[in-house]
C-alpha cells in the first residue's frame, strides 16, 4: 500500500496519464476532419431513427413519436456514443499499436499498462464529452426536445456507468493483446448494447430470461437513472432512496474488478507467450 | 557501485505448443554477466534466441526458468526498478508514432517513462542536439528519412536516461552514412556517459567494429562468449582472398576440395574477375584449393593473406 502512497509514484503516475490524454488531444486534432465527419454520420444516425418514428404516421403505419419519448431515445442514445467507444477504445488502441510497432515501448513504461489505459479512458472520454456534447446539442437544438443538465448528480452517474464501460473495455483489452483480431466481437457487443441496454426501445418488451442479462449489461442501470434525472427531472435523493445507485455501483464496481484482473491475467499471458505487442 | 550491471542465472525460455504438447526452446540456459559502460554484441543466426534472449533481459518476456538481475534487482520481482532502467529499441525506427512531431514523441515518450518537467525539457534538448534533430523538432515523424526516424528511435530509448539500452538490429535498412552515425552515437553514449549497450544484430561489421564483448548464440545456447578481440586474435583459421580470372558460378566453387568458401565478393570484382574469400585450418591447404581451381579451369591471379573477421569466427563457432 506504502509504495502506492509514495508521492514520486503518484505524480509519476499523474504524468503517464497526463502524456496519454495529450495523446489522445493530438491525435484528435491531427484526424480532425475524421473526427468531424463522424460526428456528422452520428447526428444523420440519429435522425434516422426519429424520422423512422414519424414518418408512417401519415401512411397509418407507426405511431408519432412524442417529445417525451424522443428525449428518453436521445440519452439513451448519446450514452450509447459513450459505450460505443469506450468497450473498444482499448483493443482497438492495443491492436493498432501492435501493429505500428510501438505497443512494446508502452509495455515497457515502468506504471505498467493498466496505468497507461486508465490515461487513455481519460482523454478518450474528456474529447468523447466535447464531440458527443456537440452531437447533442445540435439533436435539443433541431428536435425541440427539452433535457434537464442537474451537471452534479448526472456528472456522478454518467462517470460512474462509464466506470462499469471501462472495466469492460479492460476485458476485451486484455483479450486484444493476444487475439489481436478482435475488431469483429467488440463491433458486435457494441452494437448489441444500442438494443439490449433500452437505448433505443424499453428493455421491458424482451422476454423476461433476456430482461435478466439486459440488466446485468454495465449501462443499463446508469441509463435507466439519468433518464429519471434528465427526462422525469426527478431528484438525485429519489434515486438514492430507492436503491438504484447502489445497484449502479455494485455493477460498475463488479465490471471494473473483473475488468482490471482479467487485464492483468492476460497481460501475464502474453507475456508467457511473447505475445505483448507482437502482431 | 557493482561493476555488473546485468546478469542472466540460467535463463531460459520454452515456448508450448499444440495444447502442451510439445515445446519449442528459444533460450537453454543462459548465464552471462554485462558490466556498466560496456557494449555486448548477441551474434546468432535467424531463429538462434537473440530477440528472445533481449525480450526477457527487459521483461516483455516471461522466463520459463533462471532470472534476470539488473543492478541487482530481479526484472520479475521489481519490474517497476528496472523498467526505469532500461532503454529499448526493439521494433527499430518503428519505435515512435508517426503521427506525432518529433518533439511531441520525445514529451509523450519521456512521459510513459516517468521524465517529467524541467528534466524533460533539458533531457530531450540535449538528445535532439546529440542525435542531430534540432532542425526537425517540429517536424510529422512520417515525414523523417528512415535514417533520421532511426535516430529519433535510439533517442527516444536514452530519453529516461536508462543504465542500459538494448538495441534490435540498430542499422537495419540504413546507408552507410546514417549508420556510421548511429555507430558513433552508440559508442559516444555508452563511453562517454557510461551507459551499458545490448545489442543484437546480424551486422557482423558493426558488432566487431563497436562491441567490447561477444556473445554467440546457436539454437538458443551461448556457445562462444569473450572479447571481440580476443575472438578474433583466437581464430583456429587463416583467411586469403583469391582473385580469380572470369567469373565461376558459385555452385562450382563451393564445392571445390574441403575448404569452405564463405563468399564471393562481388563488390571487390573487377570486370571478368573474381574474388573468392576462403578460409581453412592450416595454409597448407592453400595448395589443395589452388589445384582444385586449376582442375576447374580457373585461372588464380592474386592470393592475399587476410585478418580474419568476426563474421568468420561466427561461421567457424556456429558450424563446430
Amino acid at each position: 500500500m506504502s509504495r502506492w502512497l509514495n508521492p514520486k509514484r503518484v505524480v509519476d503516475i499523474g504524468y503517464v496519464i497526463y502524456g496519454e490524454v495529450l495523446r489522445e488531444f493530438i491525435t484528435t486534432r491531427r484526424y480532425f476532419l475524421e473526427a468531424i465527419s463522424g460526428l456528422i454520420m452520428v447526428y444523420i444516425l440519429f435522425m434516422g431513427f426519429f424520422f423512422a418514428g414519424q414518418g408512417f404516421t401519415s401512411h397509418g403505419g407507426l405511431p408519432t413519436l412524442d417529445r417525451t419519448d424522443l428525449a428518453h431515445r436521445t440519452v439513451g442514445f448519446i450514452l450509447w456514443l459513450f459505450a460505443l467507444n469506450s468497450v473498444g477504445h482499448f483493443s482497438n488502441a492495443i491492436r493498432d499499436e501492435s501493429h505500428i510497432g510501438i505497443m512494446e515501448q508502452v509495455a515497457l513504461s515502468p506504471c505498467g499498462l493498466i496505468v497507461d489505459m486508465c490515461g487513455r479512458a481519460i482523454g478518450k472520454t474528456i474529447i468523447d464529452t466535447v464531440m458527443i456534447g456537440l452531437v447533442l446539442v445540435t439533436i435539443i437544438v433541431t428536435t425541440h426536445i427539452s433535457l434537464s443538465f442537474p451537471v452534479l448528480s448526472v456528472g456522478f452517474v454518467f462517470i460512474l456507468t462509464l466506470v462499469g464501460l471501462y472495466g469492460l473495455g479492460f476485458f476485451f483489452g486484455g483479450l486484444a493483446l493476444i487475439y489481436k483480431r478482435l475488431g469483429s466481437i467488440t463491433i458486435v457487443v457494441r452494437f448489441a448494447f444500442l438494443i439490449l441496454t433500452g437505448a433505443i426501445t424499453p428493455i421491458e418488451n424482451f422476454p423476461k430470461w433476456l430482461q435478466l442479462i439486459c440488466k446485468t449489461l454495465p449501462m443499463t442501470e446508469g441509463l435507466k437513472i439519468l433518464r429519471v434525472l434528465m427526462v422525469e427531472r426527478k431528484p438525485f435523493w429519489s434515486v438514492v432512496g430507492n436503491g438504484q445507485i447502489g445497484l449502479l455501483v455494485v455493477n460498475s464496481a463488479i465490471y471494473m474488478i473483473v475488468g482490471l484482473v482479467s487485464f492483468k491475467y492476460f497481460e501475464n499471458v502474453a507475456r508467457d507467450r511473447g505475445l505483448l505487442g507482437v502482431y | 557501485m557493482e561493476d555488473c550491471l546485468v546478469r542472466t542465472v540460467d535463463l531460459t525460455k520454452r515456448f508450448v505448443r499444440r495444447f502442451g504438447k510439445t515445446s519449442i526452446t528459444a533460450v537453454d540456459h543462459v548465464s552471462v554477466e554485462i558490466k556498466r559502460g560496456e557494449i555486448f554484441g548477441v551474434l546468432g543466426q535467424n531463429g538462434a534466441g537473440k530477440s528472445t534472449l533481449l525480450k526477457m533481459i527487459c521483461g516483455l518476456l516471461r522466463p520459463s526458468e533462471g532470472e534476470v538481475i539488473i543492478n541487482g534487482k530481479a526484472v520479475e520481482k521489481y519490474r517497476r526498478e528496472t523498467l526505469s532502467e532500461i532503454g529499448a529499441v526493439l521494433e527499430g525506427s518503428r519505435n515512435s508514432l508517426w503521427s506525432m512531431t518529433v518533439r511531441q514523441n520525445i514529451t509523450y515518450f519521456g512521459y510513459l517513462k516517468n521524465v517529467h518537467g524541467f528534466g524533460l525539457k533539458q533531457r530531450g534538448e540535449r538528445l535532439l542536439r546529440l542525435f542531430q534533430l534540432e532542425d526537425k523538432q517540429d517536424e510529422l515523424v512520417k515525414n523523417l528519412s528512415k535514417g533520421m526516424k532511426q535516430k529519433l528511435a535510439i533517442a527516444l530509448a536514452f530519453i529516461n536516461d536508462p543504465s542500459l539500452v538494448l538495441l534490435d538490429e540498430p542499422t537495419l535498412g540504413l546507408d552507410v552514412q546514417t549508420e556510421r552515425i548511429v555507430k558513433e552515437l552508440i559508442v559516444g553514449l555508452s563511453k562517454e556517459k557510461n551507459k551499458t549497450v545490448l545489442l543484437s544484430s546480424h551486422d557482423m561489421r558493426l558488432v566487431e567494429e563497436i562491441c567490447d564483448r561477444v556473445a554467440i548464440i546457436s539454437k538458443g545456447r551461448v556457445v562462444r562468449l569473450d572479447e571481440t578481440k580476443s575472438l578474433l586474435r583466437n581464430i583456429d583459421q587463416e583467411v586469403y582472398l583469391i582473385r580469380l580470372e572470369g567469373t565461376p558460378e558459385l555452385q562450382r566453387v563451393a564445392g571445390i576440395g574441403e575448404v569452405r568458401i564463405i563468399k564471393v565478393q562481388e563488390r571487390s570484382q573487377k570486370e571478368g574477375e573474381c574474388l573468392l574469400r576462403v578460409t581453412m585450418g592450416h595454409h597448407e591447404r592453400l595448395f589443395e584449393v589452388i589445384d582444385a581451381l586449376r582442375a576447374e579451369d580457373l585461372r588464380v591471379l592474386s592470393i592475399t593473406k587476410c585478418e580474419p573477421s568476426l563474421e568468420d569466427v561466427f561461421v567457424k563457432v556456429v558450424e563446430s
